[in-house]
């Protein structure tokens, strides 16, 4: 009873701040007689987007494709890299400057590069996501599997307990939250690196045609409502890719999760 | 329940502050004159400083809008220049585009005219090798064509049949694939890319999008709706004075193109704007067009391109018209005060 309660007034809450804040964008142009090509209405960027549903449906399933896939890879790479990582302090000092790397590459630089090596199409815009959405699943299972509790390390010592033994029984557990955390990140990351991608590789004219290209055509046509549209399908895109991340880790690990915060606080 | 509380009260404030905003608002730019008497007005370019430009800084080089009593300053743009942007806030009261453009921010309810158009074939083509096979632009199947998406050529192209088999990759910005891979070709300018690629060694052949009906006016002078009615006469003398300026940068550009080199900083060299001159000539004085016409307009040309427009559903809006997207009232020397 008391949980339906809370659960409706977080609803109404979260729809409070919605409807606020479109009436306050709706005042703003109003009030300040903004111009639709500097900000347009909420009601014209609907318009926008229902005239253009096909395209924004299109555009987030290929987008969200790519994401899916790079987040796919990212976790699976940075977890290997992870548990590499966590068993050899030399092979993480040597191996962390290139981890760095894909932190910090400014890849809209380096984008133009990957194309002339791999060419246009679907695979390079997985690759440029990938390379955004990596890093938080290595940092963060690195983190996760290094900082295991002094005493049960001890314990295990006791047990003569083998290094596979405690890595499998002991590290990998401990980590499985860090690493979700690092998920959600790589989740966000990974949709912004589609789109990146997608700007290099995509033309609305023939093939590929993703939420990136679309932004970049409709810039062009000067549609600032259509932009913004395709703008709020990345977020919802980015949305949805949080709450598979989220949905995995509930469904599929809830005995290591039920306590991390994941679920309600 | 404190939270809703300060989330309302905190909204209130948002919104209290946004009304108050309101009417401290419109205090609109006024046309405003400096110390030696000259008009002061800005105009915006729709992309760097180039050959396209050439007449409207040939008019500042040259003292004419001086003398037609303005102080223009020419503020180049970029890679998505905000020209409607900037033309709707009034931060600017004059811009450069392509007759496209006109019509593409007309649809998106921004009030531009075109007021004169110094070029009346556009230079937009499609570059290949000259040992390409595409011999013209029916040939493109099998190729790799970079271009800028969202550009109304594309659309054009593509409504003609002309891009099946054709795979449409973004403009990578430079001729360097184009001079590797005769199977590519890119989106050009007739006046600027073909010399690009003959400097690196590579023979080229421009495919003109005008040979196969595509033809919007280019490089438009442009102002708004409201800067017109209310400034008519400043309207009038920056007609004549870049009609003039244009004039003069066909005749003899040498000094113009010193000061657009100086005001490039994209790698623009003194070889390219020769050529681009050259090559801008024969489009802005078609087929024995006399010079002192230069920057006409012509109302079936106007209407022609709405046309296709609207049949490529890149105009939408029916309010689009000739008569309200162009004026050809201030080309007229007798109105001009001078």
């Amino acid at each position: 009873m008391s949980f339906n309660v809370e659960r409706l007034k977080t609803l109404a809450m979260t729809s409070l701040v919605f409807a606020a804040t479109l009436i306050g964008w709706q005042l703003a142009i109003l009030c300040f007689k903004i111009h639709p090509i500097i900000l347009p209405s909420p009601a014209r960027v609907a318009a926008a987007a229902w005239s253009e549903r096909n395209s924004l449906i299109e555009g987030f399933c290929i987008t969200g494709a790519a994401a899916l896939l790079a987040v796919l890879l990212s976790v699976l790479l940075g977890t290997i890299i992870a548990v590499l990582f966590s068993q050899s302090r030399w092979l993480r000092s040597a191996f962390y400057p290139y981890v760095v790397f894909l932190q910090t590459v400014p890849i809209v630089a380096i984008a133009p590069l990957l194309i002339t090596w791999f060419g246009y199409g679907f695979s390079t815009v997985v690759l440029v996501s990938c390379i955004i959405s990596l890093f938080p699943v290595i940092s963060n299972g690195t983190a996760g599997l290094i900082s295991v509790d002094e005493n049960l390390k001890d314990l295990f010592r006791l047990g003569d307990a083998t290094r596979l033994q405690t890595l499998t029984k002991l590290r990998i557990p401990f980590a499985i939250s860090h690493l979700i955390l690092g998920t959600r990140v790589s989740a966000g990351l990974a949709v912004i690196g589609a789109i990146v991608g997608e700007f290099f590789v995509g033309n609305g004219a023939t093939g590929y045609t993703g939420l990136g290209t679309l932004m970049t055509g409709w810039q062009n046509l000067a549609r600032t409502d259509a932009l913004i549209a395709v703008v709020l399908t990345s977020t919802l895109l980015g949305l949805t890719m949080i709450g598979i991340v989220n949905f995995i880790a509930g469904v599929l690990l809830w005995r290591w999760t039920a306590g991390s915060g994941f679920e309600n606080e | 329940m404190f939270h809703v509380r300060y989330v309302c009260l905190s909204l209130l404030a948002v919104y209290a502050t946004l009304l108050t905003g309101c009417s401290s608002s419109d205090s609109g730019p006024l046309a405003a004159s400096n110390d030696s008497g000259l008009q002061h007005v800005t105009l915006m370019l729709n992309w760097y400083p180039e050959a396209e430009h050439g007449g409207f800084y040939a008019a500042k080089v040259h003292g004419i809008f001086e003398q037609y009593g303005l102080d223009v300053e020419i503020r180049p743009g970029g890679p998505n220049a905000p020209v409607a942007q900037e033309l709707v806030t009034g931060r600017v009261q004059f811009a450069i585009g392509n007759a496209d453009d006109v019509l593409l921010f007309r649809n998106q309810d921004v009030p531009v005219v075109a007021l004169m158009a110094p070029i009346q074939n556009t230079p937009r083509c499609v570059l290949v090798r000259e040992d390409s096979k595409a011999k013209q632009l029916a040939d493109l199947s099998g190729m790799v064509l970079q271009a800028n998406s969202g550009r109304p050529f594309l659309n054009f192209l593509q409504s003609e049949g002309l891009l099946e088999g054709v795979q449409v990759v973004p403009y990578a910005g430079s001729v360097a694939k184009l001079v590797t891979d005769p199977n590519t070709a890119i989106q050009a300018y007739s006046f600027s890319e073909p010399f690009m690629a003959r400097e690196q060694g590579v023979a080229v052949r421009a495919l003109m999008l005008s040979d196969i009906g595509f033809n919007p006016y280019a490089s438009c002078l442009m102002s708004t709706d409201d800067y017109i009615a209310a400034n008519a006469d400043i309207v009038s003398r920056m007609v004549i004075a870049c009609r003039d300026g244009w004039a003069r940068y066909l005749d003899s550009p040498a000094e113009t193109n010193a000061v657009i080199l100086a005001a490039n900083s994209q790698g623009m060299t003194a070889e390219a704007l020769k050529f681009g001159v050259d090559e801008l000539k024969p489009l802005c004085l078609p087929d024995g067009m006399p010079a002192e016409e230069i920057g006409q307009m012509k109302h079936e040309r106007w209407s022609q391109l709405i046309e296709q427009f609207r049949k490529l559903k890149l105009i939408t809006s029916e309010r689009i018209t000739p008569e309200n997207v162009f004026t050809t009232r201030f080309a007229d020397r007798s109105g001009a005060g001078i």
